[in-house]
């Protein structure tokens, strides 16, 4: 079961990556930024998976919780990987201003 | 002498200029210039009495639990030269941008709190955190002043660069948790040895891959050239002069203690890969600015 | 960005290339056969109650074990947003007066008091059940996102002055670095928590765990103030776009 997480993190991960390549349009950039995120962020938190577990919140209501760290480190990651997303979009509405469009081929500093 | 102090002092300059600001605008330039000088004080004390080794642990606590903060020769040498390009550089950015943005100082001490904690971090995981602040105050630093539309392409050039190369690191930390279970860098060198080896293999490749990518070096070298030649000067001098180093710090120390026992030949190659047709078909591609960013050594701010 | 080109020739190597990284992902995954927490997260879950006084384990390591990370994180965030108010704080950007309709904005004044409570009971029962500074401070920003969008950015702007959103970031950080330094004077370290002599109270209590609410309220302030001041500035409009695109560019 913790093979499907994975494995469907690292989907996420390829997908984002691919989109990041092949994509012209600024936003698709971003967005592709934002899965490649979201699957690191599902690989950490699987990690702390143990089968059988409860939520880390004292007083535990079963025998084992799952790892806590994990969860920890997701939440820092959530905030620096959404204000890295929110820095671009701000970058892009500039650039938007003074082009007129999103389109990485007709912006000539991008190219390259 | 603890070496968050390092990381504080900075930090604690960035918060109050806002206040400055709003209350005792007049008093800016004064906020500023003791900021950065108790600030260069504090980095070199903590370089001077850290130069044989000391290694705390935040709050306490055991060196597993918490987060562990070390210095040594190595951190040493390069908090020293943080110490002393930055006032330089705030020197030289006072000259030539005024105090009307008050904006670009807080900035300005956010990179030298993040360079400065990413120097002295003994958590692999506290490393990227600082690496992110470096990362962001290092993008908006190129971007200044935003009125210039190849600033802010470069910068998002980079900025775009910069977050493959932070998710690659996330990456490869995220192995090393699943593996090890520790973060502390001190107790992670005993564990690295038994790793089996794809683990090691994708660790090294992500960790050593997002860090060339900040670096600038080949092969992710694209952003460099843009991002140094848009900047304005004192800014350029700065990322030249020290916000490439923070990466190649990380790189050396990561590299040293984890890496150097399986994997010596990578070293070799990529400490060959400037002087190779790579490295000088990148200098070719340079103009006369652009040439002093593809060679980055520091120099005095003009 | 550099392999935008539509011939399939050179898409191939960059597909091999993520196909590669996918599979070499795949390889290097560590699945332990018999799954158990690792000596520092039984530490954690075993320790929390007698050594911070948190009922929320995932908390008392955000923000007493690994407070400095939870610096950082702030920090990060601060960094944004006072970048993108320097992107958007020239003359010609101004602020919108254009709001949506009379049924939107009562049902929207309605409503308010409610998410403000919510957004107040995540913060501060942080250390008691999941949510905690960074979530609760999120939803603070929502409602003065929501008053950009129903109302207006010149009303939001009204009703909250953007120097005291400032002086709220600056505050609380400077309050979180202050706690810490309170720890650290004390000679227990940066940070500490109950070690530094702060009440640990009753596991389970509203008062309890030393500074844990104290930095939730800080983060939760901080985070509000941030995300929303990052709202109002990226919803500015160019006025004269004297800089902007040549007119022929908008007409195709």
């Amino acid at each position: 079961m913790i093979l499907l997480s994975y494995g469907t993190a690292i989907v996420l991960f390829v997908i984002g990556l691919c989109t990041l390549l092949f994509r012209r349009n600024l936003f698709k950039i971003v967005i592709a930024l934002s899965l490649m995120e979201g699957g690191v962020l599902l690989l950490i938190t699987s990690m702390g998976y143990i089968p059988g577990g409860v939520p880390p919140l004292l007083p535990l209501l079963g025998e084992q919780a799952v790892n806590p760290l994990p969860q920890s480190f997701t939440l820092t990651a959530i905030v620096i990987g959404a204000s890295d997303i929110a820095l671009a979009l701000a970058y892009i509405i500039k650039i938007y201003h003074h082009y007129g469009t999103v389109d990485v081929d007709k912006i000539r500093g991008l190219r390259g | 002498m603890n070496p968050v102090f390092a990381v504080l002092l900075p930090l604690c300059t960035a918060f109050l200029i806002p206040l400055g600001f709003i209350f005792f605008r007049r008093a800016l330039p004064l906020l500023v210039f003791s900021g950065g000088f108790f600030s260069a004080l504090g980095a070199g004390a903590v370089a001077f009495l850290g130069w044989g080794g000391i290694s705390t642990v935040m709050g306490g606590w055991a060196p597993e639990l918490g987060i562990a903060l070390k210095v040594d020769s190595l951190s040493a040498c390069f908090l020293l030269l943080t110490s002393l390009g930055f006032p330089l550089a705030l020197l030289s950015s006072a000259e030539e941008f005024g105090w009307h943005s008050w904006r670009f100082y807080v900035i300005f001490f956010l990179s030298w709190a993040s360079t400065n904690g990413i120097l002295v971090a003994g958590d692999i995981f506290n490393l990227f955190v600082f690496f992110e602040i470096f990362s962001v105050a290092a993008y908006l630093l190129v971007s200044f002043p935003a009125s210039s539309w190849q600033a802010v392409e470069a910068s998002f050039k980079y900025l775009i660069f910069g977050t493959l190369g932070a998710l690659f690191i996330l990456l490869g930390i995220s192995y090393i948790f699943m593996a090890t279970g520790q973060l502390n860098m001190a107790l992670l060198q005993d564990f690295f040895p038994a790793l089996p080896g794809p683990t090691l293999g994708v660790i090294a490749g992500c960790l050593l891959g997002g860090l060339l990518v900040k670096c600038g070096s080949a092969p992710a070298h694209f952003w460099l050239p843009d991002a140094h030649s848009s900047a304005r000067a004192p800014v350029s001098a700065l990322l030249s002069g020290v916000l490439v180093k923070a990466p190649l710090y990380a790189l050396l120390r990561l590299g040293t203690l984890f890496f150097l026992s399986p994997f010596p030949a990578f070293f070799r190659f990529f400490s060959f890969s400037a002087l190779s047709p790579w490295g000088w078909g990148i200098l070719w591609r340079c103009s006369r600015k652009r040439s002093n960013a593809c060679w980055p050594i520091p120099r005095w701010p003009r | 960005m550099t392999f935008t080109s539509s011939r399939l020739i050179h898409r191939i190597p960059a597909l091999l290339l993520s196909l590669g990284i996918g599979f070499f992902l795949w390889r290097g995954l560590v699945l332990p056969s018999f799954p158990h927490l690792g000596s520092t997260a039984a530490h954690y879950v075993t320790h929390t109650a007698s050594e911070t006084g948190a009922s929320n384990v995932v908390a008392a390591i955000l923000f007493d074990y690994r407070a400095f990370d939870s610096l950082g994180e702030a920090t990060v965030i601060y960094t944004t947003v006072c970048g993108v108010a320097l992107l958007f704080a020239g003359r010609r950007y101004r602020s919108s007066r254009r709001g949506l309709s009379f049924v939107v904005k009562r049902g929207m004044a309605l409503m308010v008091p409610f998410i403000l409570l919510y957004a107040s009971t995540i913060v501060l029962m942080g250390h008691l059940t999941p949510g905690g500074g960074f979530q609760g401070g999120v939803i603070l920003a929502t409602i003065t996102v929501l008053f950009c969008i129903v109302y207006g950015s010149r009303f939001e702007a009204a009703q909250i002055n953007p120097n005291k959103k400032e002086m709220a970031e600056s505050f609380a950080g400077l309050f979180f670095v202050g706690l810490g330094l309170v720890g650290l004077l004390g000679g227990a370290g940066f940070l500490a928590n109950l070690r530094a002599g702060f009440p640990g109270g009753t596991p389970g209590e509203l008062l309890s765990a030393g500074t844990i609410p104290f930095l939730n309220i800080a983060v939760g302030l901080k985070v509000g103030a941030s995300l929303s001041t990052l709202f109002y500035s990226m919803i500015k409009i160019l006025e004269a776009p004297s800089e902007g695109p040549p007119p022929e560019v908008f007409s195709s």
